[in-house]
């Protein structure tokens, strides 16, 4: 038998799964459910089939059809994932369409080992062929095909592969030729996938409910009377610059917001309420300007042009982002370019901030940690305890924090526990916090006690009168109790956390 | 259900425990928890593999309750050592890529083990399937947010620990290395506080 037919299909099957992994995790935010979910699945799926086959072993004839379905299945997996993303307007839960697709696929790809040894009395080479391909997979995956822009010529790869595995092991002429015309035919489908996904980016920032029939069309006029949206895609998340009409009744074009994995970032006439509050807040209060000052985050450059504006410029500016090209449309554009009109002085340190924060050994004056809110696994391991001692640790004597505190208009009593988690969680790490801001809020926290704080009057000729309407102490709105409260950790992380907009 | 069947739901349920553990630990000290995950059972599964091709050839040298001390007390060591490595070795990922290898490695062999002379080897490969659905289950619904990683693996280990007193095997070293086991196994857990470690 030859080598290469274990290590394909395998890898095939391996690279669906990853594939899958991504998207629902992407989709529900809820990453490590969805992680471990579908992975368990997968396994439990191979596993079902293999107990089917030791029942009924007249089943591995049936390869070449089943690798002809999986080929089929490959190739319309960016159709099938777009339908699971259409079906969860519908109030169709991500687990019963996640869970369908990996049972397919790993029930179906079940079959194929046995089938190879069967085929081949070297029980350990297949063995290790077929764990080869998995391995492969998940390397190629991990450095090439997590990138977005990739998938659909992957999607491509994995079935005409398996195509041609099922034509080395034998396909009748006629059937061979039908199946790769078939192939043929909906892999020219991949040709409107721009439109397609264009369709179900805006379907889902319009936050639309199909409940019926007419509903879809609703939506297909709704989507088509929308501007275009700006899009991209690093290997960290989605950018997406929306023009204000779309979010808003005011037909405004030249205005628009940034949404990275399609929660809003900053809104382009709202933003220097939010990075100039973030920068002038904590000078109010350090006793001496600051010399040292680290940002967590804020790719856009927003924190950066303010600190920039000081007349004093301040003698070490460091900005941590783990994806640089935030960096690169802040500096080239389009859209956040618009917010910047000189070069900026700063060292820049492309890196996870958690990563970066546990190898550090410099102390800083003042620490602005401009984070997405913790809505997932990932994130929440930037509001854990473990992620404030480090911010303690990397602070000087008198050095303070400031980071942004999820509020809403509509705060629900599930958000409050979700703010209450954050405040217990930075008190444990021994932090004095304070909370700032009619519009825009903060916290600013110091291991220390509160300094004497100036007026922000001192600054008024940097600010505008909108933002100095943004520095009102709230401190006593949020005055909770936190008997009880959990501590979120890395090690003993919240399973439920509510901070959602 | 015999002693047999217990071990296999339990070390199914073990390997999967470890490999989730050191997927959640890799992802945050490297971040990207999807790209963590996906290495992580990419590599598990290559690990069963090469594991069970191992007993393949050794499969008349091997005993099980040697996998079973060695995963207790690799397993005890499943948080600390990527945090050490993380801190102080070069290419700490690789080397974190290679202790994920090992416990699959080890898994990788148990099966087999397990399966090795039964007639009715079916019955054990659904339970090694039913240990990780009931892992799948477990940790992110009750162990991680309930119990913390902690607590989670030394838990696991102990069952690791259980195994070979029910399997009730001999072999040479035997009392020794399950002392050893157990010292290490309370040792991880009651003396190493692994946010000191990390934040060290």
């Amino acid at each position: 038998m030859n080598i290469f037919l274990p290590v394909i299909t395998s890898f095939n099957t391996f690279l669906a799964y990853s594939y899958l992994c991504k998207f629902f995790a992407f989709l529900t935010e809820k990453d490590l459910i969805v992680q471990i979910y579908i992975s368990t699945l997968f396994i439990l799926a191979i596993g079902v089939s293999s107990l089917i086959l030791e029942r009924k072993p007249q089943l591995k004839k049936q390869f070449i059809p089943i690798q002809i379905f999986l080929s089929f299945f490959y190739i319309s997996l960016p159709f099938l994932l777009f339908t699971s993303e259409i079906s969860l307007l519908a109030s169709i839960p991500w687990w019963i369409s996640s869970g369908f697709l990996v049972f397919i696929l790993g029930s179906l790809s079940g079959i194929e080992l046995p089938f190879y040894l069967d085929r081949d009395p070297r029980q350990e080479r297949v063995l290790f062929l077929n764990y080869s391909g998995t391995l492969i997979a998940s390397l190629v995956f991990v450095s090439i095909a997590y990138q977005s822009t990739n998938f659909q010529y992957f999607c491509l790869l994995m079935g005409i592969s398996n195509l041609l595995v099922c034509s080395f092991i034998g396909l009748k002429k006629k059937l061979k030729i039908a199946v790769y015309f078939i192939a043929f035919l909906v892999a020219l489908g991949h040709l409107y996938l721009p439109q397609i996904n264009n369709f179900s980016r805006k379907a889902s920032f319009l936050n639309f409910r199909i409940e019926s029939i007419n509903d879809f069309k609703n939506l297909f006029f709704a989507v088509k009377s929308t501007p275009p949206i700006f899009h991209m895609e690093t290997p960290y998340q989605k950018i997406d610059f929306l023009p204000k009409s779309f979010y808003s009744s005011e037909n405004d074009n030249k205005e628009w917001g940034l949404f990275l994995n399609r929660r809003v970032q900053i809104y382009s006439d709202t933003e220097e309420i939010y990075h100039q509050t973030m920068t002038f807040l904590p000078l109010m209060y350090l006793p001496k300007r600051p010399s040292r000052v680290l940002i967590l985050g804020g790719g856009d450059l927003g924190l950066i042009r303010e600190f920039s504006r000081l007349s004093q410029p301040i003698a070490k500016l460091t900005l941590v982002e783990l994806d640089p090209t935030m960096v690169k449309l802040a500096k080239e554009g389009p859209f956040l370019n618009q917010l910047h009109n000189t070069e900026y002085k700063y060292e820049l340190i492309q890196d996870d901030a958690f990563s970066f924060l546990l190898e550090n050994r410099q102390s800083y004056d003042l620490i602005l940690a401009d984070f997405p809110f913790p809505i997932n696994f990932d994130l929440m391991k930037l509001y854990s305890q473990e992620f404030y001692l480090l911010v303690k640790k990397s602070l000087s004597e008198e050095g303070m924090l400031v980071f942004d505190y999820p509020f809403f208009t509509h705060n629900s009593k599930a958000h409050k526990e979700g703010q209450k988690i954050i405040l217990k969680t930075l008190q444990s790490a021994g932090f004095n916090y304070q909370i700032w801001g009619q519009y825009e809020t903060f916290v600013i926290a110091t291991p220390q006690d509160f300094p004497r704080r100036r007026s922000i009057q001192t600054y008024s000729n940097k600010l505008r009168s909108s933002v100095i309407s943004n520095f009102v102490n709230r401190t006593s709105d949020f005055s909770y109790s936190l008997k009880g409260v959990k501590i979120n950790s890395i090690f003993k992380p919240i399973r439920e956390f509510h901070i959602d907009d | 259900m015999n002693d047999r069947k217990v071990v296999t739901l339990i070390v199914a349920f073990a390997s999967l425990i470890y490999e989730f553990t050191l997927s959640h630990i890799m992802s945050i000290l490297y971040g990207g928890l999807v790209i963590q995950y996906i290495l992580t059972i990419g590599l598990y599964i290559f690990g069963l593999g090469v594991g069970s091709l191992f007993f393949e050839k050794y499969r008349e040298s091997i005993k099980l309750s040697v996998i079973e001390v060695l995963l207790t007390v690799f397993g005890s060591l499943t948080i600390i050592v990527p945090i050490f490595l993380f801190k102080y070795a070069p290419v700490s990922q690789l080397l974190n890529l290679g202790y994920v290898f090992l416990i699959a490695f080890l898994s990788g062999v148990e099966l087999p083990a397990l399966m090795h002379g039964q007639k009715n080897y079916l019955s054990i490969l659904g339970l090694d399937y039913i240990g990780m659905a009931l892992a799948g289950l477990f940790f992110p619904w009750f162990l991680l947010p309930e119990l913390g990683l902690e607590l989670t693996l030394v838990l696991t280990a102990s069952l690791n620990f259980l195994c070979v007193l029910i399997l009730n095997e001999k072999f040479s070293y035997k009392k020794t290395s399950l002392a050893g086991a157990l010292v290490l196994l309370l040792t991880s857990y009651f003396f190493f506080d692994m946010q000191k470690v990390m934040l060290m």
